[in-house]
């Protein structure tokens, strides 16, 4: 590269505007056609002693690019002829206001015409024939910021970035050059970087705790099966299924977890089972609701003191096996079940429905020969009346019976207290002040749909006095019991709360 | 152990679970033996605390005999039953109450002693099914009602297109409506005296219907049925277990002839069958005969196979079905 020696060009000097022409910009030109603008460029004729006249000059921190810088132009005057206004790095510098700086030497005190000026091309480059560009060198390529040439690098490894291709901070390429490995050195273990040692940002040990490794993803799901309908515990039916052997499983997308320590807790939904109490300013869950108990089948189980909720680890094949024991009352549960330490989801059923299923409400008497006491008093139950169909079955051929051949015109069968719409512990227990006792001094029975309170007091609407007999007997003939129960008085039967409690199967519940 | 226990410890359960009850100063069912009425000691639903009292009349204190006669009726194809109830002059209350589940009854040929006596025959609602006979005297419970000690009533009679089988049938006494204070006992005493509740008559074996016919008739459906009946016979004590084992084992040939189209196989082994009854009861087919309801409680004759109205039961429906069969 090499400044032009303007003495072969007389003409110049008087041609200033000709060299303007000459005058381009450099274009600093890559294989991706990139460039990076330089100062100036000037180009004469041959030179007289060989080579080429031609210039490249770069722009200083203090050289503004196209416009006109005089601080110069003193100097330039006192060595030389208009219109050179100063020197740069052995050259006159010929200013075209309102126009670029150019550069140039024709000022015989100055040196030879021709002389070769520094290279401006970057290392591991080299300037293009056309004197334009300056193109990278085999094995090289222009950096991001297309100043320099720097080392061509083959596609980046995993987890490698940048140009070139780097490695996070604290891993280096390894042997192979395949991946990018813990710098050895790194970290006092082979695990992490940094102080304290730790994985880099994404990472996570791995199982052999040697190294970091992109974490697997973990999808718990637990499911529960063996959910379905019991019977109330405390009836006297021979047989009651009352309870549920259940299975929670905890699987890792498909795969059994073993080891998971899981929480299993029920309870129950609110104004199940037939129950309108407590009032909503009781808190749900109602903390005086009898519910059903998880006894654990499964080993290494801890259990709350009220069995409503148990906490296992998950067996081999990622289960955990419990029962379910029913409460007395009717209602449905909700078993959550919950990973420890970790997050599950809960997908399928969660249901159990504690109940007697088979109860049907009491339909009105097609032939009058019955009335259902509604709205029930008890406004905490207000659905009451029902039976399983043998049992009702039963009432209405008693009911039809009794109306053929009761004595009294006036006696009449009117029907309160069956059994709640899923049976269970019917709670009618008073206070001094007539206020509910929830869940405590319940109905004796009254519980499977098959006995039901009838009328037997004085007031209209009640088997008379004459038919008590004959309705006994009726009911027995129909293969019912039927006692009077009464509140005693001073130790005599309080007509006015008589009623016949009637087993309509006979049996008691 | 006080007099009193030692004498209501005598002999039944609920004597015995008194006992114990007792012991414990709680609960407790005793009987009295002067009056055989039971008094209930329960305490209170109430108040969880008070010990109330009731007393327990139980309907079994009467000495029932039944009388019955069956044959073939005069019209419809049926087969008429027909019952008569006596009273032992050593029972304690009035039969208000007689009761059997049978197969089938035609509820218009019922008949019905005169009012307060009421008949029932219907389908029956409960859980057994069948189909419920029933007669009860719709008094006041009174003393006087019903059929007294050492009386008898007839007229109960039904007919019915099915033929006998041998059925328990339930008499019962007058007695007052049990009453409880609160809700009456529960817990174990409230499960013995539900138990109580439930059997609380007095049995007598019967002839009545349990056999259906089938149309068109089928020998071996019919056949099937007998000895299903049959088979009821040793646990309710009329027939000797080896005995019953000949009558199922003949039924069971000519069940056997008859499903491989061999009649005169199953003619001969029903004919052996009422040949092996007429040994023990040569009267064993006469017709127009009163019959007399088993008291199962009474001690059988050891030399006794089988009782005679199991056995006459037996033959009239064996007749019958060789008479079907054309002999």
């Amino acid at each position: 590269m090499r400044f032009a020696d303007k003495r072969n060009f007389p003409w110049y000097a008087n041609s200033p505007y000709l060299l303007a022409v000459l005058l381009t910009i450099l274009l600093f030109v890559t294989e991706n056609a990139r460039a990076t603008i330089y100062a100036g460029y000037w180009q004469g004729p041959p030179c007289p002693g060989g080579g080429t006249d031609v210039g490249l000059i770069q722009a200083g921190p203090n050289f503004p690019q196209n416009g006109v810088w005089n601080s110069w132009a003193g100097m330039c005057a006192t060595i030389g002829e208009a219109p050179w206004v100063g020197t740069f790095q052995g050259c006159c510098v010929w200013s075209f206001p309102g126009n670029c700086v150019i550069y140039g030497h024709d000022y015989p005190a100055f040196g030879p015409y021709c002389f070769s000026g520094p290279s401006l091309c970057p290392a591991n480059s080299t300037l293009d024939g056309n004197g334009v560009t300056c193109n990278c060198t085999s094995g090289y390529q222009e950096d991001s910021t297309h100043t320099s040439c720097v080392v061509v690098t083959a596609e980046c490894l995993p987890h490698a970035s940048g140009t070139p291709c780097q490695c996070p901070a604290g891993f280096v390429v390894n042997a192979d050059q395949t991946a990018c490995v813990i710098a050895a050195t790194a970290c006092q273990t082979p695990r992490a970087s940094g102080d304290p040692c730790q994985c880099p940002a994404g990472f996570v040990e791995n199982a052999s705790h040697d190294g970091c490794v992109a974490p697997v993803q973990h999808n718990l799901v637990i499911t529960l099966s063996g959910l379905g309908s019991i019977e109330p515990s405390g009836t006297t039916k021979v047989n009651a299924i009352t309870s549920l052997n259940i299975t929670a499983t905890v699987t890792d997308q498909g795969t059994p977890v073993a080891g998971q320590q899981v929480m299993l807790e029920a309870s129950v939904v609110r104004s199940s089972g037939g129950h309108q109490h407590p009032p909503s300013s009781v808190p749900d869950p109602d903390p005086d609701r009898p519910k059903g108990k998880s006894i654990p089948i499964s080993s290494g189980c801890t259990t709350v003191s009220d069995q409503s909720n148990i906490t296992c680890p998950t067996q081999a094949d990622g289960n955990i096996q419990f029962t379910f024991l029913a409460p007395e009352p009717s209602g449905k549960h909700k078993i959550k079940a919950t990973c420890v330490g970790s997050t599950c989801a809960q997908q399928g059923p969660d249901e159990i429905n504690v109940g007697v299923t088979e109860l049907e409400q009491i339909p009105p008497s097609s032939a009058s020969s019955y009335v259902l006491i509604i709205p029930n008093a008890d406004i905490n139950h207000p659905d009451n009346h029902f039976l399983t169909p043998n049992a009702r079955d039963v009432l209405v051929n008693i009911a039809d019976d009794f109306t053929a051949k009761k004595r009294d015109p006036n006696s009449q069968l009117s029907l309160n207290d069956a059994s709640l719409v899923t049976g269970g512990v019917f709670d009618v227990g008073r206070d001094e002040n007539g206020n509910l006792i929830p869940w405590k001094k319940p109905h004796a029975e009254h519980r499977r749909g098959t006995a039901i309170d009838i009328r037997a007091n004085n007031a209209p609407g009640a088997i008379r006095p004459n038919d008590l007999v004959p309705f006994r007997t009726i009911a027995k003939r129909w293969g019912a019991v039927a006692v009077l129960e009464c509140k005693m008085m001073q130790n005599i039967c309080d007509i006015s709360t008589r009623h016949f409690h009637v087993r309509l199967l006979g049996r008691a519940e | 152990m006080n007099m009193q226990m030692a004498i209501t410890c005598v002999s039944a359960f609920l004597l015995a679970f008194s006992c114990a009850a007792r012991a414990q100063g709680q609960e407790s069912i005793v009987l009295d033996p002067q009056t055989g009425d039971y008094t209930i000691t329960y305490i209170s639903s109430d108040d969880g605390t008070t010990l109330l009292t009731a007393v327990f009349v139980p309907a079994t204190k009467i000495a029932p005999t039944v009388t019955l006669r069956f044959k073939l009726s005069d019209h419809k194809n049926n087969i008429s039953y027909a019952y008569t109830l006596a009273n032992g002059s050593s029972s304690r209350q009035a039969i208000v109450g007689f009761r059997m589940l049978v197969s089938s009854a035609d509820s218009t040929t019922l008949a019905v002693p005169p009012s307060p006596w009421d008949g029932l025959a219907a389908p029956n609602p409960g859980e057994k099914g069948g189909f419920l006979v029933d007669w009860s005297f719709l008094g006041q419970g009174g003393p006087t009602e019903g059929i007294v000690p050492g009386d008898k009533l007839k007229g109960f009679a039904f007919e019915s297109h099915d033929l006998p089988g041998i059925v328990n049938a339930q008499l019962t006494g007058a007695t007052p409506v049990l009453s409880f204070e609160d809700e009456g006992p529960t817990g174990d005493i409230g499960k013995q005296l539900g138990q109580q509740l439930i059997n609380d008559f007095v049995s007598r074996v019967v002839a009545a219907p349990m056999v259906p016919i089938p149309s068109p008739f089928d020998a071996a459906n019919v056949l099937t049925q007998i000895q299903a009946n049959a088979q009821t016979w040793v646990g309710l004590q009329i027939v000797d277990a080896s005995f019953e084992a000949q009558i199922n084992s003949l039924l069971q040939a000519a069940i056997d002839a008859l499903n491989n189209s061999n009649a005169g196989a199953a003619v001969k082994s029903l004919k052996d069958l009422r040949k092996l009854l007429k040994q023990q009861f040569p009267d064993v087919d006469k017709e127009n005969q009163d019959d007399e309801g088993i008291d199962t409680s009474k001690t059988k004759h050891p030399a006794i196979k089988i009782d005679k109205l199991p056995a006459r039961v037996l033959d009239f429906d064996l007749k019958f079905v060789l008479k079907q069969l054309g002999n």
